[in-house]
């Protein structure tokens, strides 16, 4: 046998197991899906007609249009959440635009799927500014991707508005430009934590997080801080690598080989996640009660995980039983528009973004409808009453807003109470 | 059970899955050169055949029987449209080419599917425990028809005149062929077994682990990859035996790495297995062979 011939075949086939890894180190968790835009301009022109009384007087804004971007997940693990939201965007924009739009003018807008990638999301937000002429730019996904975008619109001083991403520091780490729709984690960790030691009494804890995301990390981090400071016990974490991992087992021996078993448990991982974990701690005979965050609030999961799913709470953004008119007039429209209620509260988010939009440039804009106009209309946002709760932006970029504690029960979701966090 | 036995017995699960794909990778490796990275979207297929079957019949056999069938069909169909033209084109190419059909079916079931988890449930029987130690049915099922497969496709092709014919065309296709073997059959035939396990691997896969969607093949794929190199590429029991290995070191560094360096799982286990492939170049079971041109 050629001795040299056969170590070059042994290269060979090295060298493409090398080359294998770094590009399954680089799409890691991706999925590789089709076309990322797709650009619709809302013209409105119906609308438009619906009301012309109302412009009789002033100037007319028939050509003058503002041009609001979209930047969504809608394929990829954020997914669950953007999909929704995107579609509360998209129905507040059409009300907003039939209504007569914003101060007379008509709303425009374009949009882009990120596909949940941080470098497509860094592109495609630079040229929904630079090309299509965004002056506002919504969604953006989870924090490490709005993180990413954000930084990108901020350079060029265009205001940004999270609806999926509840990282708390996010303005800190973004700038001025960067506004939140929903709470931060840390608003709705510590809720999660005094319902879990102070409601149901429980006093240990075991916590898994998947480490890949800012969201998971800060939510886990927040829930641990809160539930030590008023008296329970953690009595350990594991964290896990969330690219291509579904085997929860490592946790679940660590939990088995605790010398007490814990009184409940506390994971951080998105909708893709849940079920899987859920079912894994059931099978194993973890029965405790097991609390989550937001990332936990689709009804899927409970009709994914079934009975595995019960005994689980969460925190989320809005309570759609609520007997409130807005919230029960945004569940006909969006019904009628999409054939089925939403999904979770990232749809009502996503509806509040638009309305919030309006209400910030008609009461603080003062007609300046530029991109610095805009955020600093929005920076100035006191009371607004939105479907999730009430927004104020006066002291800081992340709302302080009122925490719903929902349970998965028998395949549905229940929500149980309503906490609004004190002010800071 | 203890803390070590229980991780132990997480990762030969979780192994035996990625033993089933790692061998259609395998196989189909030895007769044609070629790295098929289609494979793991395979695994996908099945699950999303097996998923609409159980609803619309309601009959679990009946599933699974159609999903290996329907995965079969998608296999060959791959082979016959993608490979086959390019049979005489380097690996380089067909590499690439592969990895073009991975990304192609993954966008249609995206645009079909959507991106969406959907859930895969079995009967109640698979979660129930075994006398009360924390194992379910679903691992004992995952453990007996992993064996049984291993012993069924190893048998064939160290006993029936196919199986010699496969290994004929592994040691030197082109000889095979002056032989009077039917190479396009026997390539047939590697798809059918390959695209065969990968279908009740996915089935096993996702009545374990719950939830999927369009984009779960790609990073099992890629491991079971690793699998069937680290055990040889081209030999059967390597592509076995790597699997195990590979599903047992994850889990198990998963285990007993510090806090905090748990999270470094994966490189801890690609470390250990490019250790193993600089003692051993050809693989835990592979033969040093000349490259063909």
């Amino acid at each position: 046998m050629n001795k040299r011939k056969m170590s070059s075949n042994a290269k060979s086939v090295g060298a493409v197991f090398l080359a294998v890894l770094l590009m399954a180190m680089a799409l890691a968790g991706c999925s590789s899906s089709s076309g990322s835009a797709g650009s619709t301009a809302d013209k409105g022109s119906s609308a438009a007609a619906a009301a012309p009384a109302d412009t009789a007087g002033t100037e007319d804004a028939g050509g003058d249009t503002i041009i609001v971007g979209g930047l969504w997940q809608t394929t990829g693990f954020m997914a669950d959440y953007e999909i929704p939201g995107s579609e509360g965007f998209e129905l507040a924009l059409e009300e907003i635009n039939a209504a007569g739009g914003i101060d007379g003018k008509q709303i425009e807008y374009v949009y882009y799927n990120g596909e949940s990638e941080l470098d497509l999301n860094s592109s495609l937000i630079a040229k929904l500014i630079d090309v299509d002429g965004a002056k506002v730019v919504v969604g953006l996904g989870d924090p490490n991707s709005a993180i990413a975008s954000g930084t990108v619109a901020q350079g060029k001083g265009v205001p940004t508005l999270a609806t999926s991403s509840t990282l708390p520091y996010t303005q800190d780490r973004v700038g001025d430009t960067a506004f939140l729709v929903p709470f931060g984690d840390n608003v709705q960790a510590y809720a999660a934590a005094e319902y879990a030691y102070s409601d149901l009494g429980l006093t240990s804890v075991y916590v898994v997080t998947d480490s890949t995301d800012e969201y998971t990390l800060s939510l886990s981090k927040f829930f641990q801080e809160r539930f030590t400071a008023i008296g329970g016990t953690v009595l350990g974490e594991n964290t896990y690598d969330d690219n291509g991992y579904t085997d929860f087992s490592p946790s679940i021996q660590k939990i088995k080989a605790l010398d007490t078993p814990p009184e409940a448990l506390f994971f951080a991982s998105f909708t893709d996640q849940g079920p899987t974990i859920l079912k894994q701690f059931r099978d194993a005979g973890l029965d405790q009660p097991v609390f989550s965050g937001d990332g936990l609030d689709s009804v899927a999961i409970a009709e994914i995980a079934g009975e595995a799913a019960n005994n689980t709470y969460f925190t989320t953004h809005v309570d759609y039983t609520e007997s409130n008119a807005k919230v029960a007039n945004f569940l006909a429209a969006y019904t009628a528009k999409y054939g089925e209620e939403p999904l979770n509260a990232f749809a009502a988010l996503g509806y509040d973004a638009a309305y919030l939009i309006k209400y910030a440039i008609e009461k603080n804009g003062n007609g300046d409808y530029s991109a610095e106009g805009i955020k600093n209309a929005l920076g100035k946002v006191t009371d607004f009453e939105g479907i999730t709760g009430t927004i104020s932006y006066a002291n800081g970029h992340v709302p302080n807003k009122t925490v719903y504690i929902c349970e998965f029960k028998d395949g549905t979701k229940v929500n149980l109470l309503s906490v609004l966090p004190a002010a800071e | 059970m203890d803390f070590f036995t229980g991780s132990l017995l997480s990762g030969l699960q979780l192994g035996s899955i990625y033993a089933l794909i790692a061998i259609g990778y395998s196989i189909v490796y030895g007769i044609l050169r070629l790295i098929n990275f289609a494979h793991g979207d395979l695994l996908m297929v099945a699950t999303y055949a097996a998923w609409i079957l159980i609803a619309r019949s309601q009959s679990l056999a009946f599933a699974v029987v159609g999903s290996v069938a329907i995965t079969i069909v998608f296999g060959l169909v791959i082979e016959r449209v993608a490979y086959r033209p390019l049979r005489d084109a380097g690996e380089e190419t067909t590499l690439v080419t592969s990895l073009a059909v991975s990304i192609f079916l993954q966008n249609l079931f995206l645009m079909v599917f959507t991106p969406k988890n959907q859930a895969f449930l079995l009967p109640d029987f698979f979660s129930q425990k075994i006398l009360n130690v924390s194992i379910t049915n679903m691992s004992v099922v995952i453990f007996v028809v992993t064996g049984i497969l291993i012993a069924v496709v190893s048998l064939i092709i160290k006993k029936t005149k196919l199986g010699m014919a496969m290994r004929a065309c592994a040691e030197n296709s082109g000889a095979a062929k002056l032989m009077g073997i039917n190479l396009n059959g026997v390539v047939i035939f590697a798809f059918v077994v390959g695209s065969a396990l990968a279908a009740v691997a996915g089935v096993l896969y996702s009545g374990q682990y719950v939830s999927f969607n369009p984009s779960m093949g790609f990073m099992i794929g890629i491991k079971a990859f690793a699998a069937a190199v680290i055990g040889g590429i081209g030999s059967f029991a390597g592509a076995a035996a790597g699997g195990l290995l590979l599903g047992v070191l994850e889990i198990l560094f998963a285990c007993y790495l510090p806090q905090g360096a748990g999270v470094y799982q994966t490189a801890f286990v690609f470390l250990v297995l490019i250790i193993v492939l600089l003692v051993k170049p050809n693989g835990l079971f592979g033969v040093a062979e000349e490259r063909r041109s």
